[in-house]
């Protein structure tokens, strides 16, 4: 195994806006597949309106708190895609 | 290797049955399907049975019906389990080990909207909402927005899907729902996941069906054959490595694989099948699936539901059961009651939603994870 730094940015290559998901869980928001420079395929929130999404369209990775706690009171760290 | 042929079939009607044991449900349709064919438990070599959320289903049954002592197989396969439980069946007697045998499906639903893992429990955050979804209505949502990326597909496309299941369903007294729906009403209904509305997302329901599969031989031994069905072909596959695979289920790829195998090993082609019973879990899989299947070149499925041709009366008729869409989707169950539709329409006892000279049908289902079931049943 060796460990292989991914691009940050990329295009969007599908994508469906989640109006109704798990208990608990905010909505709408976006469900991405990034296809990332230099190549991988990645899942993830793309922070965008609905209205402006396109295929094909640059996208870029952000990192940053999530927002979000778990039972222990610990923030998640991680990242999220915006318009490039 | 011995010709196998459906000689019973059975299902109850699709619901809700809280207050009813999973191998109540099981054994109602084993009954149904045994006197179908005439036959009883005392006849029956082995049981294959199909359930995904509870175990042991196939002994559960026989305490019902009765503890003949035959070996029992219990299939678990996501949304193939009971297409995986047939084909078992299948394989037995072909490979001339049992003559007779019985295969049953059954499912009581867990509540709400499936995939995705828990939310909440346990010290760490789920995923979902944070890295994308993956409940199965946004997985297929992106099976069906890859299809509008490739070919231009149109929501008003994917929802004509969920009209004409649902129309197709009021002919069926055994689906869950028999209700229409025009466009309008599918595509105003609650957003679930773009483009699938809540009336473009499969029922949850409990529900059971049966078969009896019997070798040739053994069927002509026993005067069945004249409302037997052969199984012309029969097909499992899993997902093979895709670029994007862990990004995004691929259900194409698995269905692509098992149908070529299917129409192979039955020596029909596309062209041939006169209905389908096909994995209608959301509207947009449907539709994709009319490519995966060979129903239409790759590109054109958006034109095929366009045209009329799936529809009861159509070329190829497609769920006229009603589908999972409106008939309803018991994981376990679904997959023999695929065959219970088709075995009824190629014995011309459809009633009212009859496929009119049917000769050949095909049965699909996909299990996310990912497992792939299709067979091909004609009128022996």
């Amino acid at each position: 195994m060796e460990c292989i730094a991914l691009g940050t940015s990329g295009t969007l290559y599908n994508y469906t806006v989640v109006h109704r998901s798990l208990p608990g869980v905010p909505t709408p928001f976006v469900s991405a597949v990034i296809d990332l420079d230099g190549g991988g395929s990645i899942k993830a929130n793309l922070d965008a309106p609905a209205a402006d999404l396109r295929f094909g369209m640059p996208v870029k990775a952000i990192f940053e708190k999530l927002g979000q706690v778990d039972v222990k009171g610990r923030a998640y760290f991680g990242f999220r895609f915006v318009p490039a | 290797m011995a010709d196998v042929v459906v000689v019973g079939v059975g299902m109850i009607k699709f619901g809700r049955f809280p207050d009813r044991s999973l191998e109540s449900l099981g054994a109602e349709a084993a009954l149904l399907a045994l006197e179908d064919a005439g036959l009883t438990i005392h006849d029956m070599q082995a049981l294959y049975s199909g359930n995904v959320y509870e175990r042991m289903l196939g002994q559960r049954v026989l305490r019902e019906i009765g503890q003949t002592g035959i070996g029992v197989v219990n299939c678990s396969n996501a949304c193939a389990s009971g297409a995986t439980a047939f084909r078992e069946g299948w394989v037995a007697i072909k490979a001339g080990i049992h003559d007779v045998v019985l295969i049953v499906g059954a499912e009581k639903m867990p509540k709400g909207m499936l995939g995705g893992g828990a939310v909440g429990s346990g010290d760490r955050l789920s995923p979902e909402g944070l890295a994308g979804s993956a409940t199965n209505p946004s997985l297929f949502a992106h099976m069906g927005m890859e299809h509008a990326r490739k070919y231009g597909t149109t929501p008003e496309q994917f929802a004509r899907v969920s009209v004409k299941n649902h129309h197709h369903s009021t002919f069926n007294p055994k689906a869950m729902y028999q209700i229409e729906t025009p466009l309008d009403v599918v595509m105003s209904a609650e957003m679930i996941s773009f483009p699938n509305t809540k009336l473009m997302c499969s029922v949850n329901v409990d529900g059971s069906a049966a078969a009896i599969l019997c070798s040739e031989a053994k069927a002509r031994q026993l005067g069945l054959m004249s409302r037997a069905v052969r199984v012309r072909g029969s097909a499992l596959a899993s997902d093979p490595w895709s670029e994007r695979n862990l990004s995004m289920t691929d259900f194409n790829a698995v269905t692509k694989l098992a149908s070529a195998a299917a129409y192979e090993s039955a020596g029909v082609g596309p062209d041939e099948i006169d209905l389908v019973e096909l994995h209608d879990c959301f509207a947009t899989a449907e539709l994709v699936h009319y490519e995966n299947l060979g129903l239409c070149a790759e590109g054109e499925a958006g034109a095929l539901i366009d045209s009329g041709d799936v529809a009861l009366g159509g070329r190829v008729p497609v769920n006229v059961s009603g589908g999972l869409l409106s008939k309803g989707h018991p994981l376990g169950a679904t997959g023999i009651a695929n065959v219970y539709e088709i075995a009824t329409h190629l014995r011309g006892e459809a009633g009212r939603r009859q496929v009119e000279g049917a000769k050949i049908g095909m049965t699909h289902v996909v299990g996310r994870g990912s497992a792939c079931a299709v067979h091909i049943l004609e009128r022996a």
